[in-house]
């Protein structure tokens, strides 16, 4: 089990994650973008329509601890992303640091080569990002 | 097959909590041996059933599940202290703490209360998931954390992130879980 990382989500730095979120939201077909914690709470969420951000949260921390799991069976030691294809569309799940996730949620027409490129090319920004609010 | 229909656990949740709400502790069905069970059966099922075999599992993903059960309970027992209080948190406080003694999860002491800043620290003495547990790395009571977050969930019908910051297994002497109100 992890140690206690708590990210305090009323900084004004976290306008930085916000932004960050917008951006993956104007990505078409994206409706939803999260970060969520090694606890499964939701810290910052932009969306299109309500989500249970309780059930959703853990779920996401427990498909990605599952999927890395079974990839380690066969010798598959770093999970760099989940993807989740569903009929109505996917849920891409990418580890930042120290246990949090951002996790996106796309309808069924969003391009997923596009959409995985754009959450690759965030994934180095948020982790400088988480490293020096972790570090504080 | 029928839509909605509640599976096995959730049959089973419903009894569990209907005992709990009922403050009766006879069980059926265990003439001989009672309701009390050793406490190391329940740090057994605690801290390997839902410790390190969700942990072989999951991975990473294991706090999660716990800390989302923990929270199921909680807001379980939220809506049991909530009923009829009219909104008074020393009241909802002070059911709390005599249920959780009662089902010996703990001795819960609020230890800091300030609205203001959204921050609420309650310390659960004598807390059964890790007494008798030492040399741990980090805080491993992660469900009871979630079940305090669900309680003051529950009261303040807001969003919450609660977080053990004190274990007892830590050499703490106590488990303090810390509430932020979002
Ligand atoms: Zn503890």
């Amino acid at each position: 089990m992890s140690n206690i990382h708590l990210l305090n989500t009323r900084k004004s730095q976290s306008s930085e994650i916000d932004s960050i979120l917008r951006n993956l939201m104007s990505i078409q077909g994206v409706s939803a973008a999260a970060i969520i914690d090694n606890d499964g709470f939701v810290t910052h969420i932009h969306r299109d329509s309500e989500v249970n951000t309780d059930a959703i949260g853990a779920s996401v921390q427990v498909v990605f601890g599952a999927a890395a799991r079974s990839a380690a069976h066969v010798g598959h030691h770093g999970t760099n992303m989940v993807i989740c294809e569903n009929t109505e569309g996917y849920i891409l799940s990418t580890p930042i640091d120290a246990g949090f996730i951002l996790a996106l949620v796309t309808q069924r027409d969003a391009l997923l080569g596009r959409v995985r490129f754009e959450l690759k090319e965030t994934i180095p920004v948020l982790k400088k990002l988480f490293s020096s609010y972790l570090a504080n | 097959m029928l839509q909605n229909t509640k599976s096995d656990y959730q049959i089973a949740q419903q009894q569990i909590l209907e005992g709990i709400v009922s403050g009766e502790f006879e069980i059926e069905n265990r003439k001989d041996l009672g309701p009390l069970i050793p406490i190391r059966l329940f740090q057994a099922l605690r801290m390997v059933a839902l410790g390190s075999n969700v942990e072989d599992i999951l991975g990473q993903g294991a706090p999660s599940l716990v800390y989302h059960s923990g929270q199921s309970l909680g807001l379980a027992m939220g809506k049991i202290a909530a009923a009829n209080i009219d909104k008074d948190l020393e009241t909802y406080v002070g059911k709390i703490k005599m249920l959780c003694r009662q089902l010996s999860i703990g001795l819960v002491v609020p230890d800091r209360v300030d609205l203001n800043a959204g921050v609420l620290e309650l310390r659960v003495d004598e807390c059964v998931s890790c007494a008798g547990i030492h040399n741990v790395s980090a805080p491993i009571c992660h469900f009871e954390a979630g079940m305090v977050g669900g309680i003051v969930k529950t009261f303040f019908n807001r969003n919450v992130k609660a977080t053990e910051t004190k274990c007892n297994a830590l050499g703490d002497k106590t488990c303090l879980i810390r509430v932020d109100l979002m």
